[in-house]
């Protein structure tokens, strides 16, 4: 046993052999999503009742977080003309079934579910979102080194590699070669520690001190050249007109960085009848780069030009989403960079803005 | 819980791979495969929102029979009773080739061998074609001539790494996105992109030389290009010395097309020219892509060996990046062409005239089989009356023929006609039986992409309730007939492909699922797959040049209809528009039909941008709204053809390239006025 002096609250040892008996014990307990290797070789945040199918020695996951919160489609309410000329509606069913323990998310990962927090937060709630949310509990695992070359989290400076308190996580996991420091966040992760008490021992300060080395290593594997504050004086001073029309000249208009984007949170909504007088409305994805975003009846569009909505875009995510949210739209994951189809992502774009007037792609993930 | 079924995008030829997102048996999205070798994690707009029409409320659900001109639900048994009697009675009374069948590159590797199959096996004719006749059965015939193969001669991965794309005829960001951004990194990269075509399109913004041709002057500027590298000594001699024959022919035929020459036909500035021909053959390794700019024109195939011919001249064929590919425009109209859903062979392109071929599968099929070759698409079209009963499996004829009216008569001419379905659809409502069939991701098979690359589809739901897949619904209707395909799945319909087509004798399911794709010629089981064709030598042997003169449209514009007519299709819209009309995001990007003219052309005849139109032809005529810009040049006029309500196949000519019967889409002659 350690001397009471040095041992701090909120902060626990799980030995590594240890993760095994945890996993099996939560499968019991709770449903459980966690990286796990799908067909075609790629990572998935998956539901999984075997915990051998759990890899968290993964490099990103293909899907988000978002799409358990704020599905790509879902019913908003059921309804029904009667022949009274009344409509019935039914809520839309909830299929998050159960307390959820999401295990093995990455910082960004976690940084953008707090993202999605604080927009479908803003009153009136966003009861679809908050009764999936509320549901889940986000235990996530702090990045040694960066898992891949197109991470960039230390540009947007909210996000990872090594999360604090309050940034979104109820646990966090921070692996320390034989062991893992696990950090409490909030009343939900304080809880499942008392659940899984006998797993989890109490850590001291010396062990806390390895954090903040973990996360000093880390960063030096990233090339930091830009702060994010810079970033967005940037965006409010200059002309970056040429800019603009050099973006939407390649922009194809797929709509993919925003799907992938875990932050993104546009949606449309559409009524589908099902047979007569009987029919849906759902809300899905939407994208605000599509031109049909912000048409209005009649045609008249504010967004008309590519380059306009391509501008809007990164103004909403390094400029504006700030000045609503007090966070940028951009947790640095990188996942644009693999899904663009004419090479025009997040990082190469900051680092045109930042170093030249011309948009040079960084070809990182071909 | 959410399930993950990987699998492939039902759209262009690319193939890109993506994970179908479901929930209780409801498709929620798509997430992209990152690792997959041909999309790396990319899909267009189309591939992402490629669920939406799956379970749209408009999906046929029931068989539909028509009574009185009007269509009721029947039962399947009664679907299925009345087209066994009129296959019966009109294959009786009129013989076996008063049957057509129409196949459908929509349609899984194994669903178009059971269809071939349930065509010559069970109906006893050869009359089987599908849509490659309107995209790319020019490539077919004009690479086989040429090279020995009609596919794409390498693999979409290698384009980054070529030092000078030639696009021609092709707007592959819009049209094959994922190949456009292949493209767009070799330009990225530093590669030169030499872009042909008449209109300015994504690609122009990325393009070091954009040649702005006539359409309809392909041969005339491939010559042209020809005749400078030859006349500047840029050939490569070795090359055309060790693996070709019939030089001396084409050197002498594209003496004519000096730059002066060229430039009076096709429009393109001479000094263009030079630039364009000094890039292609200096920078190595240069890639050919094109699509259907070249092919739909009726002298398609000559314009395909052209581009065979310039390619050849440079030695740009049989090396990673470089060689002649055309990028094929449906999911698997590679796959329908290789299972042998045409006229003229069995699947891996085994001739139905070769006796040993036949007797081959004569044994393996277990009945006596046609020996002639049949009707291609267009020639079931050529006359009313000329096919009495047709079996359409999830084909538009009215909607992608030419001259929709003409195509019309004939159906209206014919005794009975079967279509298959996801939705009601023009040819559809010229049936006798609709049959509901069911979509790509409620069923088990492959599709072959543009690179020939065998991939798996993958079963995401069930089939709606009372739909079916296309290729149970043939084998129930062959049975009834008396001929029993018993396979019990997908896998082992792949097993007799295998067993009886030498290029795919290496492919079985076991090894699509542990290598994720194979690329044919696959012939054995130890076999990786071929990635670039033509390597030591050609398929054929040597490699043919073949001497060919420009000859223009069949119709050329007249002081009556003075504008070309092309046309061509949109980023956010899928051939006849069934499926992505009906997917929220995609229909209201571009909701209804436009024509595309110039704007000194507007200005001219008094119409402004938006304003409605009148386009006709000597065939019909549209109205519909301009578009008023300088994306097109002066004298022509383009439009897409997604559009039912709004068909511009009515305006199309239906003169066809005399070799592969595919019809000249690109090019007739036009009258633009604003509408009264």
């Amino acid at each position: 046993m350690i001397s009471g002096e040095h041992m701090i609250d909120g902060y626990y040892n799980l030995k590594k052999e240890d993760l095994k008996n945890l996993l099996k014990a939560v499968i019991k307990d709770f449903r459980l999503i966690s990286p796990q290797p799908a067909n075609g070789a790629d990572f998935l945040f998956q539901e999984t009742e075997d915990s051998g199918k759990i890899n968290l020695n993964y490099d990103i996951t293909s899907n988000t977080l978002k799409e358990f919160f704020f599905p790509a489609r879902e019913t908003v309410f059921e309804y029904e003309k009667r022949k009274d000329g009344s409509v019935e509606t039914v809520p839309g069913a909830d299929t998050f079934k159960g307390e959820t323990v999401f295990l093995g998310p990455r910082s960004c990962d976690i940084r953008a579910v707090y993202f999605q927090d604080c927009f479908f937060g803003k009153e009136p709630k966003d009861s679809l979102y908050w009764r999936k949310r509320d549901k889940s509990i986000l235990i996530s695992f702090a990045c040694n080194k960066p898992p891949r070359k197109g991470c960039f989290c230390v540009y947007t400076n909210n996000s990872g590699p090594v999360l604090e308190k309050g940034e979104g996580f109820d646990l966090q996991f921070i692996d320390l070669a034989g062991f893992y420091l696990v950090e409490v966040g909030t009343g939900k992760g304080k809880n499942f520690i008392k659940k899984y008490g006998k797993l989890f021992k109490q850590s001291d300060e010396k062990i806390l001190a390895k954090k903040s080395c973990i996360k000093e290593s880390c960063l030096k594997h990233f090339e930091k050249e830009y702060n994010i504050m810079d970033i967005y004086e940037k965006l409010k001073d200059i002309n970056l007109e040429k800019l603009w029309e050099e973006l939407g000249k390649r922009c194809t208009n797929c709509g993919g960085c925003e799907f992938i984007c875990p932050t993104c949170f546009c949606f449309y909504t559409q009524d589908i009848e099902h047979s007569k007088g009987k029919g849906e409305r759902i809300r899905a994805w939407d994208s605000c780069i599509f031109s049909g975003y912000s048409r209005m009846a009649g045609g008249v569009n504010p967004h008309e030009k590519n380059s306009d909505r391509i501008s809007r875009r990164f103004f909403c995510k390094l400029y504006n989403c700030y000045k609503w949210f007090g966070v940028f739209g951009c947790t640095g994951c990188g996942r644009c960079s693999f899904v663009c189809p004419v090479n025009l992502d997040m990082e190469s774009f900051i680092a045109s803005l930042m170093k030249t007037d011309r948009y040079q792609p960084l070809l990182k993930e071909l | 819980m959410i399930e993950y079924t990987l699998t492939t995008c039902p759209f262009c030829g690319v193939g890109c791979n993506f994970y179908l997102k479901v929930e209780h048996g409801r498709i929620l999205g798509v997430s992209p495969s990152r690792n997959h070798p041909v999309n790396r994690g990319r899909l267009c707009v189309k591939g992402w929102n490629a669920f939406d029409f799956v379970t749209h409320p408009d999906r046929l659900r029931k068989p539909l029979i028509k009574e009185n001109g009007k269509f009721k639900e029947a039962s399947w048994p009664a679907a299925y009773e009345l087209i066994v009697k009129n296959i019966k009675r009109i294959k009786t009374e009129n013989g076996p080739d008063a049957l057509g069948v129409i196949s459908s590159a929509r349609c899984t590797n194994e669903e178009n061998y059971i269809i071939q199959k349930f065509g010559r096996a069970c109906l006893g004719t050869n009359n089987i074609d599908h849509c490659a006749r309107t995209c790319h059965a020019p490539s077919v015939a004009g690479l086989t001539r040429s090279f020995g193969s009609g596919a794409a001669t390498n693999s979409i991965d290698e384009l980054p790494d070529a030092k000078c794309i030639l696009v021609i005829g092709s707007n592959p960001l819009e049209a094959h996105p994922i190949i456009g951004w292949r493209i767009l990194t070799a330009k990225d990269r530093g590669a030169k992109i030499i872009l042909a075509d008449p209109r300015a399109i994504g690609l122009s913004n990325f393009s070091d030389i954009h040649l702005r041709l006539l359409p309809g002057t392909d041969i005339c500027l491939l010559n042209g290009l020809m005749n400078i590298i030859l006349e500047k000594e840029l050939e490569d001699k070795d090359f055309i010395r060790e693996r070709t024959e019939g030089f001396e022919e084409l050197k002498e035929t594209v003496k004519k097309y000096a730059p002066e020459y060229v430039e009076k036909i096709t429009r393109v500035p001479r000094e263009l020219l030079i630039k364009a021909a000094e890039i292609y053959a200096k920078s190595k390794p240069a890639s050919i892509v094109y699509s259907l700019g070249i092919t739909e024109h009726t002298v398609g195939t000559d314009n395909v060996s052209t581009l065979a011919n310039l390619a050849m001249v440079t030695g740009n064929v049989g090396r990673l990046s470089s060689g002649v590919n055309p990028l094929r425009g449906q999911n698997n109209v590679q796959g329908s062409c290789d299972m042998g859903a045409l006229p003229n062979v069995f699947s891996g392109y085994q001739n139905v005239e070769d006796d040993a071929v036949r007797r081959k599968f004569e044994d393996a099929w277990e009945v006596r089989l046609p020996g002639k070759k049949g009707l291609t698409n267009s020639e079931m079209f050529e006359m009313p009356g000329r096919i009495k009963l047709f079996y359409i499996v999830g084909e538009d004829v009215v909607h992608s023929e030419p001259n929709s009216k003409h195509v019309i008569s004939c159906l209206e001419k014919a005794e009975f006609i079967v279509v298959h379905d996801l939705f009601m659809c023009k040819t559809a409502e010229y049936a006798d039986v609709i049959l509901p069939a069911s979509s790509f991701a409620e069923k088990e098979g492959t599709f072959a992409n543009a690179d020939r690359r065998i991939q798996r589809v993958r079963k995401a739901i069930q089939p709606l309730p009372d739909t079916k897949p296309d290729g149970e619904i043939v084998m129930e209707v062959a049975s009834l007939l008396g001929y029993h395909m018993k396979y019990k799945n997908a896998s082992e319909v792949m097993d007799e492909i295998a067993h009886l087509s030498p290029i795919f004798g290496g492919v079985s399911y076991g090894r699509l699922e542990k290598e994720g794709f194979l690329q044919w010629p696959c012939p054995d089981k130890n076999h990786p797959g071929t990635k670039v064709l033509h390597q030591e030598e050609f398929v054929r042997g040597k490699g043919k040049f073949f001497a060919i003169d420009h000859k223009g449209p069949e119709e050329l514009s007249d002081d009556e209809y003075p504008f070309i007519l092309t046309t061509g299709r949109m980023l956010f819209h899928y051939n006849s528009g069934t499926q992505t009309r009906r997917t929220a995001i995609l229909s209201r990007e571009f909701p209804e039909n436009f024509v595309q003219i110039n704007s000194e052309d507007a200005e001219r005849l008094n119409i402004k941008n938006r304003s409605k139109v009148s386009v006709s032809t000597r065939r019909g005529a549209l109205e519909i709204k301009a578009e008023v810009s300088n994306n097109i040049i002066s004298g022509v006029i383009w439009m897409p053809f997604h559009y039912a309500d709004k068909l511009t196949n009515t305006l199309t000519n239906n003169a066809f390239d005399p070799i592969s019967k595919i019809g000249e889409y690109k090019a007739c002659a036009a009258k633009v006025e604003p509408a009264k």
